[in-house]
């Protein structure tokens, strides 16, 4: 199961990206083990995403996820990655996404949270939630 | 990301404030920043304060017909969002407190906290006092058939105003730009108070 995810994901990379082949695509245990209820982390998910695909890349994430039954953890600086996340995770009615910044604070680390809901304002109106 | 930020309803708003901080020669630490209306400034408030980098947020609303249920509708959403409780009621000189998150967070009503009413009601104090355009356009506004007029009696104020800016000196022109031009006068006790609250929430 996870080995269909990876596969898939990786060639979905290479449909969103030109510099796809440049970037370490997954984790590797995620080859060797059962996925089903397991997570997926994915530092910086924007590399190798062409700008303008971000939506049609997460709507693919949000799908892969829901099938496999595997909850995904991206992080990410960008932007557009956030409006693409947004409009992926609206659409996706089988999935629930959320935004989540971590923000120092003193001698804290905090995290911020922000549901589907929010994440539309954030998008429409362009709050700076990174 | 601004760290400190004043939301306001729409671009009327932002020129008659951004013209009032230029006549008072106020330190522009912070942005003013127009939302597009009522609903949208306080449907998004709860996320704005989740916005980061933020250290201080101050809006300015309009009270309307209903200046208490206008404060229960802020008081509401900041309770709901997990940001705290407002006072009951407005302060006089203009509403600042400190968040539960420690951001600083500031309210002023229009036009002055107290009355129901809108920006416009605040800019028709600037017109200066030896004006004589202002009863020719009240006798022409009460001129028109009650069953004639295009728009509701809640928005006099606003014909008011700018029926009165279409007859000075170069007409037409808006609300923050006639500041500027000085055929409104920000040497007023309304605008003082205004601006002393500006200063206490976004800038010192």
């Amino acid at each position: 199961m996870a080995r269909m995810f990876h596969v898939a994901l990786a060639l979905e990379f290479a449909r969103f990206g030109r510099r796809v082949e440049q970037r370490t695509l997954f984790p590797t245990e995620l080859e060797s083990e059962p996925s089903a209820g397991r997570a997926l982390l994915i530092d910086e998910v924007e590399n190798g995403i062409h700008y303008t695909v971000h939506a049609e890349f997460w709507k693919f994430v949000f799908r892969l996820a829901s099938l496999h039954g595997i909850q995904v953890f991206a992080t990410s600086h960008s932007w557009d990655c956030v409006q693409g996340f947004q409009i992926a995770a609206t659409e996706a009615s089988e999935c629930e996404g959320m935004l989540i910044r971590i923000e120092k604070k003193d001698t804290s680390t905090n995290a911020v949270t922000f549901t589907e809901k929010e994440l539309q304002i954030v998008s429409r109106d362009e709050i700076e939630v990174r | 990301m601004p760290a400190r930020i004043l939301l306001v309803e729409g671009s009327d708003d932002q020129h008659v404030i951004w013209a009032l901080l230029g006549s008072r020669k106020v330190s522009q630490v912070f942005d003013v920043q127009p939302v597009g209306g009522i609903d949208k400034l306080l449907e998004s408030l709860p996320v704005r304060l989740k916005a980061s980098g933020l250290e201080r947020l101050a809006v300015v609303l309009d009270a309307d017909t209903n200046l208490d249920s206008r404060w229960q509708s802020i008081s509401d959403i900041l309770r709901n969002s997990g940001n705290g409780q407002l006072p009951k009621a407005p302060e006089k000189n203009g509403t600042l407190l400190t968040l539960a998150t420690g951001i600083q967070f500031g309210i002023w009503l229009m036009p002055d906290n107290e009355l129901p009413g809108m920006l416009e009601n605040f800019v028709a104090r600037l017109v200066p006092k030896s004006d004589t355009m202002m009863a020719h356009v009240d006798r022409f506004l009460s001129g028109i058939p009650e069953d004639a007029r295009k728009f509701p009696a809640v928005q006099l104020p606003k014909a008011s105003i700018h029926a009165w800016l279409a007859v000075q000196e170069a007409p037409g022109k808006p609300m923050g730009q006639a500041i500027t031009a000085t055929y409104l006068t920000a040497d007023h006790d309304s605008v003082d108070l205004f601006i002393q609250w500006i200063d206490r929430a976004l800038v010192k």
